[in-house]
């Protein structure tokens, strides 16, 4: 009779389990695909049928046009630039943060990842003030050389772009080969000096062969980021340089051209595809190596004392070098938030912008208060927050429950199939998004009453994978052990996820979100893309306010959105560590 | 796939209640008596409500007028096209005298005599639309705004009778902000005003000069800032690190810096900014005349609108007097309406198109501009694009092929 009922409760459980699944299933699902892919499938649609002209000369001209031939070869030349020099700073950078062992590291780590989210719109008015043609690095160097030539010109330039690509994407690098660095087998290092190999042959045959897929899986990663760059672009140097990002929003909002945005689209989607694959190649191979390895890597306290002048002048390089990556990163933000305080006007004070922005006054150019701003910016934060963190979670257990079972007896190509749909929305760039959400949903009712409805959609599509990513690696660390002996002790599934699984992965989970909180904060191509006009947030308004005679207006949104993305930072640093890859 | 649409309709349900909270705008055109889509900026600085100022004149509450103000007159035409088959406006405000044309051809407005129209200038009819698709409601010309603080008549005696080839010759183009012709109306007069001045020998249009405008360009784009829009323009204008005191705007901007009664300096004391037109000549006149391109905005019927009739009443008030007059002052133009008052610290501080010796819109026709128009933005988005230095091009060979050879023995090992 217990036995029977047993099974009774055990089925009960069971059948729970699987209703959950199928409901969470079904709900990401129809995410996707509402909001995912069948706008993606309009993209294609558009760029294959076509309205009064023959399609096959449409896109002829879309592919032998001068200026989207130029785009895209300037997408390919800035991308690899900014991505080879990225790597050449971070790679020593990373190895000094994995190696060396001193008080606030991980903070400064985590402080160097802020780039990343910051939103675009911030970092262009940090660029103006620290790299204008009569911002601070021009001033002082012209008053050192005595001359009247600014030494950096970022507007219209190749340089500015590639210096807006490498303060974006630093971090990456750094905080990718951090661990590559740490996994290096040092005992083989150890072995091969012992048996005479110089430093360099020690470099080329040990080091190297380590750490090169990780190496190039981040160095990947930035090349996909600064290949869909857009808002830097946009600002800082189109029309003359386009990357095939500007160029689909240029062919959509300036010549009403669909067809040849929709191919464009399409053609990005393809290229990014190609590198998001050659990326999870080398990321596989990297972890696999990193596999089963004892690390024997041990980080040294930093110090100076008892140490020969060669030493000391390494380590004074290092600091410098280091220094030098702080200032570079932090300059551009401290600048916005210098500059806020600037009076710029006669009768301004120190606090005019803060003072307008709190005021809740309506400022005319925006059509709104300030006040209004900030409420839209956090109320599609959270709510984009929100639905990420679900999805998110849905995936992992997903991924880990249901896929992995069915890996063992499915063919490769179904395989192949579905990671290459799970991998898709990283491969689309938010402008792509945007457009295709727009030609699907543009003309329905609920786009022209409810825009913010997209705009979060969007946002929760941009955000996933950076979610989905931090989670799973808190996921991973579960031990597979205790849930065995929990089960065979008799707990059921949803003890199991209470006691065991939730525990280990809420810190994944809140750090998860703050992250997508932090993005969804600054997002700025899909949202400008799309609600411009009519659900306005921070980057928005900043954007917008720019023009009303003072700096301070804007820079104070900008230094608030940049106190909010720190608190968010801090969060995460108390908590745990993010994940940049995708 | 039926349990798709539950989940889906589940789950937009939980969401939209909070937006009926916030307040956000429901846009159906039965909610309301008239639907309005224009650009931000239209009488906004520093503001006339014209919104409740119709409301009192027809007697319908002010809840009742919906106004969709979207980024600029491009998206207000965008967003027409493609509403057309149903439309939700009756009435568009703020599209000019080039964008007319994309509208005709898509056939989004219906051709309305307006008998205000009586008290428009004949002038400004004829060039905008004589068809009166489009009614115009205000009017300036595109010139040369630049800061006097950083550049004057002093420093750049060039300025007073300025040349289209002398921002080539003084290197003024280094201190010049023009706008995107594809992204922005102020731009795209920009670049008609080069058209008409210097010509195009491709179409046989002589232009002023009789030479070929893609030369002015090739040679200035080196040198100028181009912004995707007027409100980035201003910042770039506005901030000093930034080195530009010169932007391409209207001739009625110095009149902003004047009479604005929060960014102003008041009438009598001396002017912050000043705006030129070119001085181009054809060759055998000795005289100096000053030449301008003119843009022309208008209002126009959407055709089917959901309201006609009162959007019919609205037009006719919008062209009145009563509105006109709050022009000069909030959306910084010219009144098209011939009775409105022009405050005399406007008509001070700005250029007059009137006072202008040759519109070059006279030269460079509507007929010129429809046939044309789509080819030479190409031409011009050819001539300003740029693919990157050799220089680097060869640095990026170099660096891929050893990245090549890198992995690729990595692989052997």
């Amino acid at each position: 009779m217990f036995a029977n009922l047993r099974r009774i409760t055990e089925s009960k459980d069971e059948l729970y389990s699987k209703l959950i699944m199928a409901l969470a299933v079904i709900l990401l699902l129809s995410f996707l695909l509402a909001f995912f892919y069948v706008p993606l499938i309009r993209i294609f649609e558009y760029s294959f049928t076509s309205g009064t002209e023959p399609l096959g000369l449409i896109l002829k001209e879309t592919i032998t046009n001068k200026v989207n031939l130029y785009a895209i070869g300037f997408t390919f030349l800035q991308a690899f630039i900014s991505s080879i020099l990225c790597l050449l700073i971070g790679l020593p950078a990373g190895y000094f943060l994995a190696k060396y062992n001193f008080k606030g590291k991980e903070i400064l780590v985590n402080l160097l990842t802020i780039p990343f989210v910051l939103p675009p719109i911030v970092v262009l008015a940090g660029f103006l003030v620290t790299y204008g043609n009569s911002g601070w690095v021009n001033t002082i160097w012209e008053s050192i050389t005595n001359s009247t030539n600014p030494v950096i010109s970022i507007f219209g330039t190749v340089q500015g772009i590639i210096l807006a690509h490498v303060f974006y994407n630093l971090s990456v690098i750094i905080r990718l080969t951090i661990p590559a660095w740490q996994n290096v087998d040092y005992d083989q290092v150890e072995v091969s000096s012992t048996l005479g190999a110089s430093k360099f042959r020690i470099l080329r045959k040990i080091i190297a062969p380590q750490i090169m897929n990780s190496i190039v899986a981040a160095t990947l990663l930035v090349f996909v980021y600064t290949f869909n760059s857009f808002a830097i672009v946009l600002k800082l140097a189109s029309p003359i340089y386009n990357t095939i990002e500007v160029q689909i929003y240029r062919e959509f909002k300036g010549a009403n051209n669909y067809t040849g945005a929709s191919f464009l689209a399409l053609l990005q989607l393809i290229l990014n595809s190609v590198v998001i694959i050659l990326y999870i190649m080398f990321d596989r191979k990297s972890r696999h190596s990193a596999e089963g390895k004892e690390s024997s890597f041990k980080t040294i306290k930093f110090k100076f004392r008892n140490q020969n002048w060669r030493i000391i002048f390494r380590n004074i390089m290092m600091i410098l070098f280091i220094i030098l990556i702080g200032l570079f990163t932090f300059l551009p933000i401290l600048a916005v938030i210098i500059r806020s305080f600037v009076p710029d006007k006669t009768g301004n004070t120190i606090l005019f912008g803060y003072q307008e922005f709190f005021s809740n006054k309506v400022i005319s150019v925006l059509h709104a208060n300030p006040l209004v701003l900030l409420r839209n910016t956090l109320f599609l934060a959270s709510i984009s927050t929100l639905v990420t963190l679900i999805l998110s979670m849905i995936i992992v257990f997903i991924l880990r429950n249901r896929f992995q079972s069915l890996q063992e007896y499915k063919s490769s190509r179904v395989d192949n199939l579905i990671s290459y749909l799970i991998i898709l929305p990283m491969a689309t760039s938010s402008i792509t998004l945007a457009t295709g959400v727009f030609l699907q949903y543009g003309n329905s009712n609920l786009f022209n009453t409810a825009v913010w409805f997209f705009v979060i959609v969007s946002h929760v599509i941009i955000s996933i994978p950076f979610a989905t990513r931090t989670i799973l690696s808190a996921y991973n660390r579960i031990d597979v052990e205790l849930l065995n002996v929990a089960s065979t002790l008799g707990a059921s599934k949803f003890r199991n996820f209470r006691k065991i699984i939730f525990p280990m992965i809420y810190r994944g989970i809140i750090v998860g979100g703050l992250f997508s909180f932090a993005i969804s904060l600054g997002e700025f191509g899909a949202t400008y893309f799309l609600a411009r006009d009519k659900f306005k947030t921070l980057s928005i308004g900043i954007y917008d306010s720019i023009s009303t005679q003072t700096l301070q207006i804007p820079l104070a949104m900008a230094s608030l959105l940049i106190v909010v993305t720190l608190l968010c930072f801090y969060g995460i640093h108390k908590l745990g560590e993010i994940e940049l890859k995708v | 796939m039926r349990r798709v649409f539950v989940i889906l309709i589940l789950f937009t349900s939980i969401l939209l209640p909070v937006q009926q909270t916030k307040g956000t705008t429901m846009i159906n055109a039965e909610d309301y008596s008239l639907v309005i889509y224009t650009y931000e900026s239209l009488l906004a600085d520093p503001g006339y409500d014209f919104v409740s100022a119709y409301a009192a004149y027809s007697g319908i509450s002010t809840d009742s007028i919906k106004v969709v103000y979207m980024e600029d007159a491009n998206s207000i035409l965008s967003k027409a096209i493609l509403e057309k088959d149903s439309p939700t406006a009756d009435v568009l405000i703020g599209l000019d005298n080039v964008l007319i044309h994309k509208a005709k051809d898509e056939e989004i407005l219906e051709n309305y005599n307006s008998p205000s129209l009586v008290n428009i200038s004949s002038n400004l009819i004829t060039n905008l639309d004589p068809e009166k698709y489009l009614l115009p409601y205000d009017y300036g010309i595109i010139a040369f705004w630049f800061d006097l603080n950083r550049i004057n008549f002093t420093t750049n005696p060039e300025l007073e009778y300025l040349k289209l080839s002398d921002i080539l010759k003084y290197n003024l183009d280094k201190k010049l902000v023009v706008e995107d012709p594809t992204l922005s109306s102020p731009g795209l007069g920009f670049l008609l005003w080069t058209i008409a001045i210097y010509g195009d020998p491709k179409i046989e249009f002589e232009g002023v000069l009789g030479q070929d405008w893609r030369d002015w360009w090739s040679e200035a784009k080196k040198d100028l800032r181009i912004t995707s829009s007027w409100g980035d323009a201003f910042s770039i204008y506005y901030t000093p690190e930034e080195n530009r005191p010169i932007m391409i705007s209207y001739g009625t901007s110095p009149a902003y810096d004047v009479c604005h009664p929060d960014y102003g300096v008041g009438e009598g004391n001396p002017p912050p900014s000043a705006a030129v037109v070119s001085h181009e000549n054809p060759t055998q006149l000795t005289v100096i005349m000053s030449n301008a391109w003119l843009q022309i905005e208008g209002i126009g019927l959407v055709k089917d609108a959901p309201h006609t009739t009162e959007a019919k009443k609205f037009i006719d008030w919008f062209l009145d007097k009563e509105l006109q007059d709050n022009i000069p002052f909030n959306n910084w133009m010219y009144p098209a309406n011939i009775h409105a008052e022009i405050p005399s610290c406007f008509a001070n501080n700005s250029i007059n198109p009137d006072s202008i010796d040759v519109i070059l819109n006279d030269i460079l026709t509507p007929n010129m501009i429809q046939d044309n128009l789509d080819n030479w933005l190409d031409d011009w988005e050819a001539e300003v694009a740029s693919f990157g230095s050799p220089a680097l091009l060869l640095f990026t060979l170099l660096a891929s092929t050893m990245v090549y050879v890198i992995v690729k023995k990595r692989k052997t090992l």
